[in-house]
């Protein structure tokens, strides 16, 4: 089971990427379980299950409390995400991928190795174009950095290019990709880099690639070439 | 003092340097997602300051660890026979009315059976985490926590005051994190409970871990109420 954290601040998008990943890896022939981790509720893990309902086994999906402190369970103590993962890998064998979506925190969020094989950070535009080069460990650290949100760009005075160029000078040659969760934007480029992770093949996408405008057809282009 | 009014013989220092490893809020149980009913207690204003946390942690101690779950951690920390710790487990579980007390109480257990076995060869930690993994009983953190403690050359009486010493900053860091108190008065707390986990180790010495005797009414009602409750921190 390959096992992939997806942290990131309160409302970057985390659990709506979980609602498109999973119908993609469902797709590709992949099985999945999900973990939530909710700070004050169960909103994240019953969002999740609502969303997915009648696309993937309900029991695949469980939350985990984090008594406050979203960090300490994915980082100093993930003894709660480990217990319901064995528990989860105990009921579902075979499965291919363990998505488990951190409780909202801040840009310094970091996965457990002993934990995650694998973890995204995911940022949205709308907290401004600044936030790569902030530098927090989930952004310079994570294996993948997750721009989501690009739709909004135009409206929050985001500029994506700027947000690719900081990307670039603060995690080197860690990927970094652009998504519009809500409308299933960027998606594939995200699948395709997990199953390279999970594979242990080169990753198809090198560095950042933020989307553009196309300036003959008023396209915004992304990097799994989907249009908005 | 020892039944027979001789002192219990201390943990040696390499011994005492385990218990404080296993008993630090860094060691990862997932102790930490526990309130034990205190979230909700605070939530519903029947808890609104330090003096009512100590009262809370004395009932926890006395009325309830005391009577239960210490006797357990001194029974695994001495060399009770697997047979008898599993009845002891299996007794253990079926006082604890809350599910949620339950399914903590067990994950825990499981999570330091198997961060411990990664520190410490032993055969009894490794006979009982067998004895779990089949279903055989249930794994209560309180007789992982006892085994851990004596793999790792532990003196009983030692386990159960670091086990209550562990309980009682638990609670006082759930109430920072709740919001009710500030870093000085969970400090205030703890250091007030200090006496009464001494009574309650005394008391524990003399409870037969195979008759738990916890009564603590309305610790058990908060428990059941965040099973329902929309605000949630904690696990229980």
């Amino acid at each position: 089971m390959f096992i992939v954290g997806i942290g990131g601040p309160v409302g970057s998008g985390k659990t709506a990427l979980v609602e498109v990943l999973v119908p993609r890896l469902l797709a590709a022939g992949r099985s999945v379980v999900v973990v939530t981790n909710d700070i004050v509720t169960r909103e994240d893990e019953q969002h999740v299950k609502a969303t997915l309902a009648g696309t993937l086994d309900l029991a695949r999906i469980v939350g985990v409390e984090t008594g406050a402190c979203p960090h300490q369970a994915v980082r100093e103590d993930p003894s709660m995400n480990l217990a319901a993962l064995e528990e989860l890998a105990t009921r579902f064998p075979g499965t291919d991928y363990a998505l488990v979506e951190s409780g909202g925190d801040n840009l310094q969020l970091t996965f457990s190795r002993d934990l995650v094989d694998h973890w995204l950070f995911v940022i949205d535009v709308a907290g401004g174009d600044k936030i790569p080069r902030k530098r927090g460990a989930g952004v310079i650290l994570s294996d993948l950095l997750v721009v989501n949100k690009v739709d909004l760009a135009p409206h929050v005075g985001a500029d994506l290019g700027v947000m690719e160029r900081d990307a670039i000078l603060v995690r080197g040659a860690g990927p970094t990709l652009f998504t519009d969760c809500r409308h299933g934007v960027g998606i594939g480029a995200v699948v395709a880099h997990l199953e390279a992770a999970r594979t242990g093949r080169p990753a198809p996408t090198r560095g950042p690639l933020a989307p553009h405008i196309d300036p003959d057809h008023g396209h915004l282009h992304t990097a799994d070439a989907g249009h908005v | 003092m020892t039944a027979n009014g001789s002192e219990p013989a201390p943990s040696a220092p390499l011994a005492l340097a385990g218990l404080l490893q296993l008993m630090d809020s860094g060691f990862p149980s997932g102790a930490f997602t526990l309130s034990h009913g205190l979230e909700t207690l605070v939530t519903e204003g029947v808890v609104r300051d330090v003096s009512g946390l100590v009262a809370v942690i004395e009932t926890q101690l006395i009325s309830r660890l005391a009577r239960a779950d210490l006797p357990a951690t001194m029974a695994a920390a001495s060399d009770t026979p697997l047979e008898t710790l599993i009845r002891i487990d299996r007794v253990l579980l079926a006082t604890k009315l809350a599910e949620e007390e339950r399914t903590g109480s067990c994950r825990v257990g499981r999570r330091l059976l198997a961060e411990t076995r990664q520190l410490e060869p032993d055969l009894r930690l490794d006979a009982f985490a067998a004895a779990v993994d089949a279903g055989r009983t249930p794994g209560n953190g309180a007789l992982a926590l006892g085994l851990a403690a004596a793999a790792f050359g532990v003196a009983p009486r030692d386990a159960a005051v670091g086990a209550a010493s562990s309980f009682v900053m638990g609670q006082a860091m759930a109430a920072v994190r709740l919001g009710m108190i500030g870093h000085r008065d969970a400090q205030l707390a703890i250091r007030r409970s200090g006496t009464v986990i001494v009574r309650a180790v005394d008391i524990a010495e003399r409870q037969d871990p195979l008759d738990p005797r916890p009564c603590a009414p309305a610790l058990d009602v908060a428990l059941a109420r965040h099973e329902v409750a929309g605000t949630r921190m904690f696990a229980s």
